[in-house]
């Protein structure tokens, strides 16, 4: 019973990083039609970059956390400036299915890119912010960084919930994803929810890698697998109910581990990934996509 | 229509011609009046594969065995796959990952065959083909029918959990893969067995892209150009969106199996990392940097990329940060990339050429410029036949 | 060129008074109690109707009347919540949008729909396959491509637009695209062609010019307008049709329309 109840803080800690990248991902979707494939890469530099800046340059830890948040931020608003407003606000550039992976694939390259420059291939755990060990609930260990990453996402989760449900400005953002040109109409401005929910994904994010990095290791290519389970998350929320994405993350995160403890831990993301495809490609109305014309 | 010629044909215009063509006196308006604003596209398919096929040879027997030419020979296996990607992912817009999971399948399937069961290396080359046909038509019988985004996310997983699979199997050789695969050509001098091998990977090649255009250059090539981007208008005109959809998917497959099945005789070697994400996103890179559209591009940014990831070390360490950029840039400047690119500058100017071209030869030919030869001919891509 | 509308002969109707009258004789497409409705929104409502083997005929109706999802579900691209649809005779009511293509039902759209970035013959000889469910491989040694252009040369000629065939689509004019679609649609030789709206955008003149093309088409075959200028469809067709809110309010000939309260409705509105 206790080793059930440990697979399931494990899964729930891992699955709730899924989940709140999920909905972060549903909603971003909704409003400009991009996928960010980026988001796992923001956790990566959250977390090596934190843990370089401390262990490397020696700053202390809470000015190593803010310069990371500062940084990512940054760049999350530089390439929504640079590329999205060209791309999507000037009319150029790719559009359609192509535009909906490949803009941010790009940055996913390029983010990787620099991390292995600066920071080489190593793993790095960035310090925990709530050391000690494992706590003792009942039967089973929680890690505390665990615990941690289960309160930062219940947080997280209620602002965006409440955010989207009771602010006017929350209400104008899901309504970019209903309708773009009815929204223009109206007069709410699409790229201003665009560019402000890509910088809140990626501050977040990394906020995320930050908590969870002690528990594992990152290393310079850890964020495109956490992207890949965001989208998929996203997806079986059909890319609409940020609530739904948190449930479905939380799931995969449960079902990774209830497989890696009870089938086989070297197999576990062989078996996970496979169930995902199989839902994807027999179950697409679970994500939402009706079916094709014959 | 009894009288065309009454009403207002004035009224109907298009853009007003350019160039030369226009106001000529050489030769009835008419003759010329097709060739305006056309392109120059794809050579004619059968002598474009064929001319690949020669210089890519003769490229090879030059290097000589060195280094370059074994670069180059691993490009032309990049090519043989990107070329299918052309069809699938430039021409038809069938966004599926899985080219490098076939790829794996012509490796893996060209390793095994000839180390465990003393497959020759032609004998191999059939029955990779074969097998990446069947595989590829029972995996896309089912994936095809998910809708578009599906099939992205889908392929996107593919290649995590086949990896792995790979990894995980010792029959497979594991991380450290199948050592020992002949090359096309046997022999005992290295240099010789190496030229041999690029001359067969170049005619492979030219195969491949010959198929290609003249897919893309015939009825069903319109097909796909129909329902590409608007599936409904597809099936309002009678196409199959299923067979085609199938079609495209099993060629792409298969073309990428071929171009495995070449990496593995040219590497002798076959690892892991030709089903992992990173060779997906190389041959991503490749097809969009290049000109998804173009076959003689990507075909070029296959080479160009491969020398580049193994040449300079500058490059090759920084090569994620050049290739995001690089795609980015290609994104917002010219999606049909530098292909797209040059196609667009030349373009103008082969209009003009083409058109002066038209002029010269109507003169020449003066009343046997007849409708028969004039308009029509003229109008379907400077005359290339289907 | 025509700058009044043509003759009115005897029965009020100028064009097509020899055309057979729906109901009567064969059909070459039918529905029977066709519905279809839109998250509890009502968009057909028990709608049947025949069309015979030749002539125009006109479908009018206020917008969102129903009008574009009946040419959806004759068509095939939106599947019936109930009844049916007979093509030829034959039940078509589960047929593809495809496979009714092939059957002789073609159509146009309210918004063109053509490829970008290729020419207005390509646009058309994609349509015109002698055989279109030929296998991919089997394009390798018998391509089909210029016996198919040929015939889109001959069709864009029949339209008017044959010296338009080499360039772009997406250069056009509306006018010019909308007769490529409607050549596009004509190729392969159907036995009824739906046209949706294809006179809107257009001027006067321009729309003269394309009721004449309808008038051209409608001789050999069947061929339902829907259409908001009540003048220009009155004037062509030889029949017929009014939606109000997913019903088929009428059904006859045209000077019997024109006297009816369902045309001084539309009228109404119009001029309001």
């Amino acid at each position: 019973m206790s080793e059930f109840l440990n697979l399931l803080a494990a899964g729930l800690t891992s699955g709730a990083i899924y989940g709140i990248f999920g909905a972060c991902l549903a909603v971003w979707f909704r409003v400009c039609n991009v996928l960010n494939l980026a988001v796992g890469d923001f956790a990566m530099f959250g977390a090596i970059g934190s843990a370089w800046l401390v262990q490397t340059a020696g700053l202390p830890f809470i000015v190593g956390i803010i310069v990371v948040l500062a940084g990512v931020g940054l760049t999350a608003w530089l390439f929504d400036w640079v590329v999205l407003h060209t791309a999507f606000d000037r009319g150029a550039g790719a559009h359609g299915i192509v535009g909906v992976f490949f803009y941010t694939f790009g940055l996913s390259l390029v983010l990787e890119g620099v991390a292995r420059a600066m920071f080489g291939t190593d793993v790095y755990g960035a310090p925990s912010i709530w050391s000690g060990p494992a706590l003792h609930i009942l039967d089973f260990h929680v890690q505390r960084a665990g615990v941690l990453v289960i309160g930062l996402a219940i947080v997280s989760g209620l602002i965006l919930w409440a955010y989207l449900r009771f602010t006017v400005s929350g209400r104008a953002a899901s309504a970019c994803g209903e309708s773009v040109l009815g929204s223009r109409i109206v007069g709410i401005d699409s790229a201003k929810f665009r560019r402000r929910i890509f910088i809140m994904t990626a501050v977040l994010a990394a906020l995320f890698g930050i908590v969870e990095s002690p528990i594992t290791g990152y290393t310079y290519m850890s964020g495109p697998t956490l992207s890949l389970i965001g989208v998929v998350a996203a997806g079986f929320a059909a890319f609409r109910r940020p609530g739904r994405a948190v449930a479905a993350g939380l799931v995969i995160g449960v079902a990774e581990a209830m497989l890696g403890g009870y089938v086989s831990t070297s197999y576990n993301d062989v078996l996970l990934y496979a169930i995902l495809f199989a839902i994807i490609i027999f179950r697409p109305e679970v994500l939402g996509l009706g079916p094709e014309p014959a | 229509m009894t009288e065309p010629a009454a009403t207002d044909r004035s009224t109907i215009s298009g853009p007003a011609p350019s160039g030369p063509a226009a106001g000529s006196s050489a030769g009835p308006a008419d003759v010329l009046s097709g060739v305006r604003r056309v392109r120059r596209r794809d050579p004619v398919p059968l002598g474009a594969g064929l001319l690949i096929a020669v210089v890519g040879c003769l490229v090879l027997v030059v290097m000589d065995g060195s280094y370059l030419g074994l670069t180059v020979t691993t490009g032309v296996g990049y090519a043989i796959v990107t070329v299918g990607m052309v069809l699938q992912l430039g021409y038809s817009r069938q966004l599926a990952f899985s080219q490098s999971v076939f790829m794996g399948v012509g490796a893996y399937g060209t390793g095994v065959l000839e180390t465990k069961y003393n497959f020759s290396s032609l004998e191999s080359l059939l029955a990779v083909i074969a097998l990446a046909a069947v595989a590829a038509l029972l995996v896309g019988a089912v994936v095809t029918r998910a809708p578009g985004l599906a099939l992205a996310l889908a392929t996107l997983i593919l290649p995590l959990f086949i990896y792995q699979l790979a990894t995980f199997s010792s029959w497979l050789g594991s991380f450290s893969g199948i050592d020992g695969v002949a090359p096309f050509w046997t022999g005992s001098d290295y240099t010789a067995t190496l030229v041999q091998t690029g001359i067969i990977s170049a005619v492979l090649l030219g195969l491949a892209a010959g198929i290609v255009l003249r897919v893309m250059r015939s009825g069903i090539g319109l097909q796909l150009m129909a329902m590409a981007d608007d599936e409904r208008l597809g099936e309002s005109i009678g196409v199959s969106l299923r067979q085609r959809r199938l079609e495209v998917f099993v060629l792409g497959s298969v073309l990428a199996a071929v171009g495995g099945a070449v990496l593995a005789s040219v590497q002798g070697i076959v690892t892991p990392d030709v089903l992992s994400e990173t060779s997906e996103i190389t041959l991503l890179l490749m097809v969009f940097v290049a000109g998804r559209k173009s076959v003689t591009g990507v075909i070029l940014g296959a080479i160009v990329i491969e020398y580049l990831t193994t040449s300079t070390s500058f490059i090759s360490t920084n090569l994620g940060i050049i290739e995001g950029i690089a795609l980015l840039v290609i994104l917002l400047v010219e999606p049909d990339g530098v292909a797209g690119a040059i196609d667009r500058l030349l373009g103008r100017r082969t209009d003009r050429w083409a058109a002066s071209l038209q002029t010269w030869s109507a003169a020449r030919l003066g009343t046997r410029g007849q409708a028969a030869q004039g308009a029509r001919g003229g109008g379907n891509g400077a005359g290339n036949a289907a | 060129m025509r700058e009044t509308p043509p003759e009115v002969n005897a029965n009020g109707s100028s064009a097509g008074s020899d055309q057979p009258a729906p109901g009567v004789g064969p059909a070459v497409l039918a529905c029977h109690d066709v519905t279809k409705s839109y998250g509890g929104v009502l968009a057909v409502d028990s709608v049947s109707l025949e069309v015979p083997l030749r002539g125009l005929f006109g479908l009018c109706g206020f917008n969102g009347a129903g009008k574009s999802t009946l040419f959806n579900l004759l068509a095939g691209s939106v599947t019936a919540d109930s009844g049916s649809v007979q093509i030829d005779g034959k039940d078509a009511t589960g047929w593809s949008a495809m496979r009714r293509a092939r059957s002789g039902v073609a159509r146009t759209w309210q918004t063109v729909r053509l490829a970008h970035g290729r020419t207005a013959v390509d646009n058309v000889a994609a349509a015109c396959l002698q055989n279109p469910g030929q296998w991919m491989l089997a394009s390798l040694w018998r391509p089909q491509a210029a016996p198919a252009r040929e015939r889109a040369w001959a069709a864009l000629e029949k339209l008017g637009i044959g010296h338009l065939g080499g360039q772009l689509v997406d250069g056009l004019t509306l006018e010019a695209q909308r007769l490529t679609e409607l050549a596009r649609a004509i190729v392969s030789e159907p036995t009824v062609l739906l046209a949706d709206e294809p006179a809107s955008g257009l001027s006067a003149t321009q729309r003269s010019v394309l009721a004449e093309a309808l008038t051209t088409i409608s001789e050999d075959r069947a061929v339902v307008v829907v259409e908001h200028d009540l003048d220009m469809l009155t004037s062509i067709s030889g029949h017929m049709w009014a939606m109000v809110e997913g019903r088929l309010a009428y059904s006859g000939d045209v000077e019997t329309f024109r006297a009816s309260p369902v045309h001084a409705r539309l009228r109404g509105i119009e001029q309001a």
